[in-house]
């Protein structure tokens, strides 16, 4: 048989996904672009009519979605930023420390591997003020303990915090990975040149592994908008709207049965994300041709 | 000579007592959510923090005992390998085919396989919760074993893929050769030799579900809570019984944990969904 008939009978191969898929995410995404031309607001009947780009309009007019952009934008920049830093810094540690690490590894990577709902509470438990270790352990160094989930700008530490701990060893772990493809002459022939220690972590390591953290930035903020839950434990969105990021917006909207704006919201995310997402998709196709 | 000996020792020591600070630091926290979990209600109240105390296992015999929460647990591990079983039937025919990946529309499948993976839990919550709606799966297993498909199909297809690519084409055409059919080659020659990547993507998608929470808090309402939802539910209603909030986050996470470490060989690879070779 030829190689093109056998390949026509693979196409049973993937109908089901196909079918599951496409059911699961073509109907949605229409039902949304429809849902979010329209007025709909579930208990408010005759409220299920065309309005055109109005529900669209009204959003980007009103101060809550755009407060909702800014406090995406801080719990994005800032967790971000931090798990960048240590995760590079984790890895650089570790790499030092050698093979023997290799159990540490493990050690290190845990609150990578805790459900986000679970890095929510167990965050709360530890910066709740009525209870918290950290406010103690604040005071035994002398700073005045904070009341971390009352003011905004505590609230997004908080937030900062839980999150940068949960996923800079998703960081570290790529890094580390790539700061161990690089070839051993490579070490060696900068030890030969005379080159001292920082100058082979700025003129080797740093210039080789930024592929890796380039990549690892762009996954990172792929995935800016998982603190959802973290918010809805800890923060719940407040106080005053400081940590309702847009995703959590979305989600008020449709508790409150505006279902309209929910979609207007989710079509926005979905736009954005996919633009986005090809991106980093073509980046990776690219990266994935070199290494090959 | 001497000098320069002593000195690598010295950095050596420094770096050392670093990593351990580091680690000391990153563990605190699960090790607190532990201590915390077996201190009696006035303990886990008390402030200062008590550091020392009686353990006692009141809150896990209680949240095992409360119906509601055991019943998480359950609806948690069902929805969970419900939804792996599905994928992984469904799924590795795909990914098996998908592997090959030379051709555009097989990029292009790809390409959107990984964009559906990337897309934020938030955007499908209004269209899932009116098409289940429509069809009464609200509240039920099978509706969120349905919805998690969106995400354990594609995380199967791009981490089963470099398994399906490291076997070596001469073996399928071999295969082929004694007669077998398409279906046999799979079934019979490629299955039985990536068993440790089936094993290790279904203990991974496993987890995914296991964590899921927005289209779990979505779509149920008492029958199918699963244990995140659970949790978020017994936060708001349980107020300052630090104790037992503590226990019930140590029971989701356990799990998750356990099974991690489990298929911890392949974890990079999972992370990724094979998104990134080498």
């Amino acid at each position: 048989m030829s190689t093109s008939g056998r390949r026509e009978r693979y196409i049973v191969y993937v109908i089901p996904t196909g079918v599951i898929l496409a059911v699961l995410t073509i109907v949605p995404i229409a039902f949304t672009v429809w849902l979010s031309l329209r007025s709909w607001v579930l208990t408010t009947p005759g409220s299920n009519r065309f309005v055109g780009f109005d529900t669209y309009l009204a959003l980007l007019r009103s101060a809550r979605f755009r407060d909702s952009l800014e406090s995406t934008v801080y719990l994005s920049v800032l967790p971000i930023t931090f798990q960048m830093i240590l995760g590079c810094s984790l890895a650089l540690l570790l790499f030092y420390a050698g093979p023997r690490s290799r159990t540490l590894r493990i050690l290190f990577m845990l609150p990578s591997l805790i459900p986000p709902v679970v890095v929510g509470l167990l965050w709360r438990v530890l910066l709740a003020p009525s209870i918290s270790v950290v406010n103690y352990g604040f005071e035994q160094v002398g700073v005045s303990p904070l009341d971390w989930f009352g003011t905004s700008a505590a609230a997004r530490a908080a937030i900062t915090i839980a999150a940068t701990w949960a996923w800079a060893p998703f960081v570290m772990l790529l890094v580390l990975a790539g700061l161990e493809s690089i070839p051993n002459e490579l070490f060696e022939a900068a030890r030969v040149d005379g080159a001292q220690g920082l100058q082979v972590i700025t003129h080797i390591m740093f210039p080789l592994v930024l592929p890796v953290i380039y990549v690892a930035l762009l996954f990172r903020i792929v995935d800016a908008l998982s603190v959802l839950p973290l918010i809805f434990i800890m923060t719940g969105g407040g106080p005053a709207g400081s940590t309702e990021v847009v995703n959590y917006l979305a989600y008020s909207k449709f508790t409150r049965f505006e279902l309209s704006e929910a979609a207007a919201i989710c079509l926005l995310i979905f736009v954005t994300l996919s633009a986005f997402g090809l991106y980093v998709a073509s980046v990776l196709q690219r990266q994935e041709r070199a290494i090959a | 000579m001497t000098a320069g000996w002593s000195r690598t020792r010295l950095s050596t020591f420094v770096r050392g007592a670093v990593l351990i600070v580091c680690l000391l630091v990153i563990l605190f926290p699960i090790a607190w959510l532990f201590l915390m979990s077996l201190k009696t209600h006035r303990d886990a109240l008390s402030y200062p923090p008590t550091f020392l105390f009686v353990p006692t296992f009141q809150h896990y015999r209680e949240l095992l005992n409360e119906t509601q929460f055991f019943r998480s647990l359950v609806n948690s591990t069902l929805i969970g390998v419900g939804a792996v079983l599905i994928s992984l039937v469904v799924g590795t025919p795909a990914a098996y085919v998908l592997s090959k990946g030379k051709l555009r529309t097989e990029q292009a499948a790809l390409r959107t396989l990984l964009l559906l993976r990337m897309m934020p839990r938030i955007v499908f919550i209004v269209p899932f919760f009116i098409m289940l709606r429509q069809v009464g799966l609200i509240d039920s297993h099978i509706g969120l074993i349905l919805t998690y498909q969106t995400f354990t199909i594609p995380f199967f297809i791009w981490t089963l893929r470099p398994f399906f690519e490291a076997i070596p084409a001469s073996l399928e055409e071999a295969a082929h050769i004694d007669g077998a059919t398409n279906f046999e080659a799979l079934r019979f020659v490629l299955l039985p030799l990536i068993r440790p990547g089936l094993v290790t993507t279904s203990i991974l998608a496993f987890i995914l579900c296991w964590n899921e929470f927005l289209w779990a808090l979505i779509l149920s309402r008492r029958h199918a809570v699963t244990a995140p939802v659970a949790i978020v539910n017994f936060m708001a209603f349980e107020g300052t019984e630090w104790g037992k909030i503590a226990a019930g986050g140590v029971l989701v996470l356990l799990p998750a944990l356990i099974f991690s470490l489990i298929a911890r060989r392949f974890l990079t690879a999972g992370i990724m969904g094979g998104a990134v070779k080498g």
